[in-house]
């Protein structure tokens, strides 16, 4: 059934490498622009101009593959660059740094005219289904818009074409005629199917395919997904923060967070038995669809960090709840966590001030660490308690005693000094985990 | 839910399988005019100075192009033309054609402007011309330019503002600062060094002039629209297919960001009118004897205590043809906004 | 618990009277809320649930308006209709007057938080000021002690540093804080009930869990009720109580959480919770529900479900369902709107099953017929039936 919809049966890639390989892909992003973005004076210096500007570093040094055939699931929070990830693998934006393989070629050289040959081997689907699809446009339209870009097939055959994949994608082929808005939103994901499908590509990128569509039409199109891959041979790369529907579509799932991978595993393995306490926490706070099972919820303390100005080390360190301890000092049992508690309190000013007593109580049930470690948390404990003796206004003291003990503690952390990658063995072959508890 | 309504609306639309034009193209927005009075009244005002000006051009037998003939002020001093109204018969090379509004036979010469009578229902100006034929005519002028230098101003800053809006970045900064530059200077300053420096009074140039001074205020319109429609997933859906750049502006940044400037040229054709009347009347634009409202009004301010009608007829004919682009424009706007829905 | 509930609604209808007809957004829905409960209101969008969420505010706007049924909150009636001596639909006497209802309930009794709390907030005031002008208007404190209070709110939901951040723009906070800061306005005035309008959609799901176990916190200590309007069954399941499901302007179904997932009566509820992917096991399979909810300017005949159900049968289309007492939950009614049970005295065994129905013919209609492909693609024949 599928075989008049495949138009390049003869091309066939040799399906024994990976269909995609990044390498080291890396997109930043200037936060001014204009004529004058970035300069700076600076009288001091000669000259005294200079330009530079902060880097948010939406994506920072990833690599993964995709194999073909399979369904690789991107996840993570909003922010984490997972979607700029995606727009950077088609080179919808450039990426600043890194080497993008699909099919053994490297897209990061291509240029102009090349390029634009390629897409017809790559498409992408998009999450907003009211702005993807141009309203001053006929749906026939839309659907031959690639077909003709490549110079695919004549007029006659192009409008065939469009009606076999309105049929396909579930949509009635009468309905070429129409104009998007006379559509719902799901059904104008299936023209956006549709039209992704029409250059008969072999790699898909849907970044955020259903999000916003209804949980019941979410469904519909998840399916319509599944059998258009079964019958066109479609690779995708499927973006989403709903690890609902990862688990379901994926076959293996790539975890983002602050533009770096930190977990790439099976679906199975990554979703029964994470490797990542980010991927925990995660897993955790979804609300389950199960009254009966309410008890642990996961909850992830602080907030994501700018990307501008990323933590070192593994990028996750300031909310892990698994941070690890610096060896610098010596722990014994409940000292560490109780620190490393402390330490984020302060950070975050989550508690009133309060006398030393009661702030050692709390945070240490009354017993500091000993050793140098307890000298610094002392200290600290000084410059923000009520009965203090350290002078100075309040604002400053508590910044003071972050600094000391993020310095002592979190900085001289593992965590914070190498960035983590680790490949691990699992059950169905090779795993990736970017965190130091697999040191 | 007051969310679904619009998709409720969206429904009720499909409901016949004819009605495939809906929300959007010409047939719709003609709907929308012809619903909206103002829109209507300004059509019909449009209209019938359109009418007027092709009746002109067509009763004269002058092509719109014959007009730089016209303009030689010698050749019409020099031409015999107390013998026949429109008709001149020229020495050995057949017939000559001529406009209706030089003098007529009966007429003598009369160095003052004359009064209403019936053959001259405004009466003539100082050499004698029936006024209202030279009103009628200066329509055909008067529309002429506006629209022509309109649509210089509307083509110029199409390609400008969409080019900048869409490449952004350096091409965009350039682009944009060469515009502000162009838009800093007061346009009828602009227009007048501009005809003056390329080669003198002429009402060709003071349309490539006019049109030359509103590229930036339409680029600028146009490149705040592409702004947000190159925002705009399925842009970034044609990109992915593979699309030329060419095309994208073409066949999608360009037709969703005309809306506005389309209301815009509208209303800009009235002012454009009005610029070019200006010029005329301080001597820039359409040189006599060619009939344009400003240029009539040039002449009739040195008769203005013998006859201060002159001055008020062309002044009338002006209004009412700006008026008529502004009402159009107005309901056109209200028309293409996809805000109002009822 | 008191015997009388501290919101109930009744038979509550609200239309909207557009060009292209009206829309019965909310088609005689009842619930209460009892003290100290977390209600959910349940559907997907176009069910008519924020519809119903704001008719309780009195928020319904042109050309929206509440035409029918009554709402009682501590046994005073702020809404209700009575006709007049012309046959004309009036306020009862009895009801609070607009007035009454904008000083006296909104706010003090009856706050809102709303799913996006970038519009909830005003850009160009600071977060603090915001706060305190608030707890000014509604609780008569002066400026200081206001100001001091709305600190407290703001440690108190969990915001670090309130101090600092007292002085910072809407825009210099996160989506959670922001949301966070929404919940410190509504509890500001300790009301008996607050109405969540899908609260968390907009936010990841890590900050989405920090704000459910904030409002768990919150409630325990505070004892206030909520109204949780959302579509997500996930987040039902984590902190309802009872909920109402809703489809197409009416509550199909009307259970304590546990019996609405275990024990579920209407075959809507039952379809939701099949076609949703699962976090916590791999489904190989979504059963997705056959095409769109209609408009609600025409609704089906019948039960409204009808033309998407599997278990649709010829009475369906025939007999609309009222939501009755189906089952007893420990005390608590289960109610459906659903012939098949027998609360409903309509041969429902007896009748023939409808063609469109899948449950007995299995997986249904794979390929295109002429009733999928029907003319109008908004209708459920272009949906595809997977």
């Amino acid at each position: 059934m599928s075989s008049g919809l495949r138009l390049d049966e003869d091309r066939e890639y040799d399906s024994e490498g990976p269909l995609l390989e990044l390498d080291g892909v890396s997109k930043h992003f200037g936060q001014e622009s204009g004529l004058f973005a970035g300069l700076q004076f600076d009288a001091s210096e000669f000259p005294p101009f200079s330009v530079e500007q902060e880097r948010v570093r939406a994506v920072d040094d990833v690599s993964l593959e995709v194999r073909p055939g399979e369904t690789l699931g991107l996840v993570g929070e909003s922010g984490c660059g997972k979607s700029t990830l995606g727009r950077t693998i088609l080179r919808l934006l450039e990426p600043t740094e890194g080497d993008i393989y699909f099919k053994g070629e490297n897209l990061a050289d291509l240029g102009g005219e090349e390029l634009r040959q390629t897409r017809s081997d790559m498409q992408m689907i998009f999450q907003d289904p009211q702005s993807s699809l141009d309203p001053r446009m006929k749906v026939g339209q839309i659907i031959e818009e690639p077909m003709r870009a490549h110079d695919m097939l004549d007029d006659e055959k192009r409008e065939a074409r469009a009606k076999e994949l309105l049929e396909k994608v579930g949509l009635d082929p009468r309905h070429y005629n129409r104009y998007p808005h006379a559509f719902s939103g799901g059904q104008r994901q299936r023209i956006n199917l549709a039209r992704a499908l029409s250059v008969d590509p072999d790699f898909v990128v849907c970044d955020e395919p259903v999000s916003a569509l209804d949980v019941s039409i979410q469904a519909q199109v998840l399916n319509t997904m599944e059998q258009l891959q079964r019958e066109f041979g479609l690779t995708y790369l499927f973006i989403a923060h709903d690890l609902s529907v990862i688990r379901h579509i994926s076959d293996r799932v790539a975890v983002m967070y602050l533009g770096h991978i930190i977990e790439l595993a099976g679906k199975e393995e990554l979703f029964e038995n994470p490797q990542h306490p980010y991927t925990r926490a995660l897993l955790e706070s979804i609300p389950v669809p199960e009254p009966r099972e309410n008890g642990s919820r996961g909850v992830l303390e602080g907030e994501v960090p700018s990307p501008v100005d990323p933590p070192s080390g593994c990028r996750f360190r300031t909310r892990c709840p698994r941070l690890i301890a610096p060896d610098t000092y010596d722990w014994t049992g409940e000292e560490w966590p109780r620190t490393r508690a402390f330490m984020r309190a302060v950070k975050r000013r989550t508690f009133e001030p309060m006398p030393a007593a009661r702030i050692e109580a709390e945070f240490f049930d009354g017993t500091l660490p000993r050793g140098e470690a307890g000298s610094i948390v002392a200290e600290a404990i000084d410059l923000v308690a009520t009965d203090g003796e350290a002078d100075g206004d309040e604002a400053d003291r508590w910044a003071a005693a972050t600094d000391l003990l993020l310095e002592s503690f979190a900085e001289a952390s593992v965590c914070a000094r190498e960035r983590p990658a680790y490949e691990l063995e699992s059950g169905d072959g090779e795993r990736f985990a970017a965190c130091h508890l697999h040191r | 839910m007051a969310v679904s309504e619009s998709q409720f609306e969206d429904n009720r639309e499909t409901e016949s399988e004819d009605d495939i034009e809906a929300r959007v193209g010409w047939r719709y927005t003609a709907a929308r005019i012809k619903a909206d009075t103002t829109a209507r009244w300004g059509l019909y005002v449009v209209t019938v100075v359109l009418f007027v000006a092709i009746y002109a051009a067509i009763d004269s037998n002058l092509s719109l192009l014959t007009f730089g003939v016209l303009s030689d002020y010698t050749f019409a001093r020099l031409l015999p033309i107390f013998d026949h109204p429109t008709y001149i018969p020229s020495p050995g090379e057949g017939t000559q054609h001529m406009p209706p509004y030089f003098p007529l036979a009966e007429q003598p010469w009369n160095p003052l402007p004359a009064g209403g009578t019936l053959e001259h229902p405004l009466g003539t100006d100082h050499t004698g011309r029936d006024y209202f034929t030279r009103i009628v005519y200066g329509t055909q002028v008067s529309v002429f330019v506006g629209i022509v230098s309109t649509f210089i101003g509307l083509t110029g800053g199409t390609v400008v503002g969409a080019v900048a809006g869409y490449y952004g970045g350096r091409v965009d900064d350039v682009l944009m600062r060469i515009v502000e530059t162009v838009y800093a200077i007061p346009p009828l300053i602009l227009i007048i060094v501009f005809t003056v420096f390329v080669g003198g009074a002429n009402i060709w140039y003071a349309v490539l002039g006019v049109g030359i001074a509103f590229v930036p205020v339409f680029a600028r319109i146009i490149r705040s629209r592409v702004l947000s429609v190159r925002e705009m997933d399925y842009i970034e859906a044609a990109r992915a297919a593979g699309v030329r750049d060419r095309e994208i502006i073409l066949r999608h940044v360009v037709p969703n960001s005309f809306a506005p400037v389309l209301v815009y040229a509208t209303l800009q054709i009235g002012v454009t009118i009005l610029i070019v009347a200006g010029l005329s009347f301080l001597g820039y634009g359409a040189q006599p004897p060619t009939p344009d409202w400003g240029q009539m009004l040039n002449i009739a301010h040195g008769y203005m205590h013998s006859n201060v009608w002159l001055s008020i007829w062309p002044g009338i004919a002006i209004m009412i043809t700006i008026m008529g682009f502004n009402l159009f424009g107005d309901g056109l706007q209200d028309a293409l906004d996809p805000r109002i829905d009822d | 618990m008191s015997s009388e509930p501290l919101l109930r609604v009744e038979n509550l209808k609200t239309q909207f009277f557009t060009e292209a007809g009206t829309v019965r957004a909310v088609d005689g829905i009842s619930f209460e809320v009892r003290e100290g409960e977390i209600v959910g209101l349940v559907g997907e969008s176009g069910a008519g649930k924020s519809v119903a969420s704001m008719s309780i505010m009195g928020l319904v706007e042109a050309p929206g308006e509440i035409v029918g049924g009554e709402i009682t909150y501590k046994g005073e009636t702020i809404f209700g209709l009575e006709e007049g001596p012309d046959g004309e639909l009036r306020k009862r006497d009895d009801a609070l007057s607009d007035e009454e209802i904008r000083t006296r309930i909104r706010g003090n009794e009856i706050a809102v938080i709303f799913q996006d709390p970038m519009e909830s907030l005003n850009p160009v005031f600071t977060v603090g000021g915001q706060l305190r002008e608030f707890i000014e208007l509604n609780r008569g404190l002066e400026a200081d002690e206001a100001r001091a209070e709305a600190i407290d709110m703001l440690r108190e939901v969990g915001i670090p540093d309130p101090e600092e951040r007292y002085e910072e723009y809407p825009h210099q906070f996160s989506g959670g804080m922001r949301q966070r800061v929404l919940i410190a306005m509504a509890l500001a005035c300790e009301p008996s009930l607050i109405i969540a309008d899908e609260p968390t959609t907009a936010l990841d799901v890590t900050v989405e869990g920090q704000i459910l176990e904030l409002v768990d916190e919150l409630q325990s200590k505070y004892g206030t009720s909520f109204v949780w309007v959302t579509h997500d069954l996930g987040v039902v399941a984590e902190i309802c109580d009872r909920v109402n499901v809703m489809y197409l302007g009416e509550i199909v179904e009307q259970a304590p959480v546990d019996e609405l997932f275990y024990e579920t009566k209407h075959p809507y509820t039952d379809a939701l919770l099949d076609s949703i992917p699962r976090p916590d096991r791999t489904v190989t399979e979504l059963e997705a529900i056959e095409g769109v909810m209609p408009e609600a300017i025409e609704p089906p005949s019948g039960c409204r479900f009808h033309p998407r159900c599997p278990d649709a049968r010829e009475v369906c289309k025939r007999v609309h369902p009222e939501t009755r007492v189906v089952a007893d939950a420990d005390g608590e009614p289960h109610r459906a709107a659903c012939v098949k049970h027998d609360a409903f005295d309509v041969d429902y065994e007896g009748s023939p099953p409808l063609a469109g129905a899948t449950r007995e013919t299995g997986d249904g209609v794979a390929e295109g017929t002429a009733s999928e492909l029907a003319p109008n693609p908004a209708d459920d024949g272009g949906e595809g039936r997977e």
